[in-house]
């Protein structure tokens, strides 16, 4: 085939049309009949969303939403002006918000590459779901060899980890929220950190760790 | 993908899709490339979370930097490599206090396959988004493996035609799996 497909592109070079040739080239049958996911998916979707102070509609819905907040807050303040208006209509959560911890970076132990690093952990109760939102971030771009990871951390009573649970790969650019993995309590698991981990296909800690902090209660 | 896809991700950044469209459009994709990677015992959790976290992260998805297709991918392939530590985090814990390992943990996979199963899904995805004949063409000269002889004398198509098909088709994916890697 391989022949015939030189000349693609009427003799420019086409660099990529061979990657394309050598993905299709390992499809199946299988590959070729993509199925919708079982229902029970949605359902879940929609369950974790609907938990959501936002609730799964359009925007000019959810603006509708945030007016009448607003409106309702004014009347009951007399005055609040906008922005404070706004940012208590987006936050909408503060009662999910189970416990806190400011991580800091220590220059004697942790790698480097986090010194100018900080953000804020907050341990939010969705319904039953828990998770950890990052707020407040400076984190360090990494090259592609590296990758950012969220854990939780069970100390013993003089501060050594006991156990350290993965949570999530993190987004330097879009740190965002994680689920609290099924199985790990965080009043046991109460120290959040944040490690630089290589590509390596070690699951393990990398011991590169940039930011630590105790989560404590609101 | 096509003109539909493409409304929906510019709806999606502004605000006005709903995430069952979204869903409908790519929920094969991303439920196909955890299936793969992972198997069927954890692929629809983490479908499900991929679509989640899609939601809640909305507003940082941005058209201009690729497609809604190859952002959620990009979720997708985290969450698969989140899931697998968190399985393989799970399982050592059960060895070490002595449990049997669970059978329904999911095999193992590394960054690199998640990748490649996600390029492979990305364009059977794509091909699926193509007119029919060059669809066709395309399956029978790269799945089914047959020349472009063959294939004419199977449909009875001009060898022109066919090549003509292949090529646009070909082109197609390209521009598509690139988009997808952006």
């Amino acid at each position: 085939m391989s022949d015939d497909i030189d000349d693609i592109g009427d003799g420019k070079v086409v660099p990529d049309v061979s990657d394309v040739e050598a993905l299709l080239r390992e499809l199946d049958a299988d590959d070729l009949r993509l199925a919708a996911p079982p229902e029970s998916v949605w359902t879940g979707i929609s369950e974790a969303i609907a938990a959501d102070p936002a609730p799964v509609v359009a925007l000019e819905s959810r603006r509708a939403h945030r007016r009448s907040w607003i409106l309702a807050a004014a009347a009951a303040v007399v005055l609040i002006v906008g922005v404070g208006v706004i940012a208590i209509a987006n936050r909408g959560d503060s009662d999910a918000v189970v416990s806190s911890a400011v991580l800091v970076h220590d220059p004697a132990t942790f790698d480097p590459l986090g010194a100018d690093a900080a953000a804020t952990a907050k341990l939010l109760d969705r319904d039953g779901r828990l998770e950890i939102e990052l707020t407040d971030t400076t984190l360090p771009s990494l090259s592609g060899d590296d990758d950012l990871e969220l854990w939780l951390i069970e100390p013993d009573s003089a501060g050594n980890p006991v156990d350290i649970a993965p949570v999530a790969l993190i987004e330097a650019s879009d740190p965002g929220t994680y689920r609290v993995p099924d199985g790990i309590d965080p009043s046991s698991h109460f120290v959040v950190d944040i490690s630089i981990e290589p590509r390596d296909g070690d699951a393990a800690h990398s011991g590169r760790s940039i930011l630590r902090g105790a989560l404590e209660s609101e | 993908m096509g003109d539909h896809t493409d409304a929906l991700g510019a709806a999606f950044a502004s605000g006005h899709a709903d995430l069952r469209a979204i869903y409908d459009a790519h929920g094969p994709l991303v439920y196909a490339i955890c299936r793969k990677a992972l198997g069927d015992d954890g692929a629809g959790e983490v479908t499900q979370d991929v679509f989640v976290s899609a939601w809640r992260a909305r507003d940082q998805f941005d058209p201009a930097r690729g497609t809604l297709a190859a952002w959620l991918v990009g979720i997708t392939k985290r969450r698969i490599i989140d899931h697998v530590r968190r399985e393989r985090r799970h399982s050592d814990r059960r060895a070490d206090i002595g449990e049997e390992p669970s059978t329904a943990t999911s095999r193992s996979v590394t960054e690199a396959e998640v990748d490649r199963v996600a390029d492979r899904m990305t364009i059977a995805h794509a091909l699926d988004s193509l007119p029919t004949r060059p669809r066709q063409m395309i399956g029978l000269a790269y799945v089914e493996g047959l020349t472009h002889q063959e294939i004419a004398e199977r449909t009875g198509i001009p060898l022109g035609t066919i090549k003509s098909d292949i090529r646009r088709g070909l082109l197609a994916l390209r521009e598509h799996i690139g988009g997808a890697r952006s």
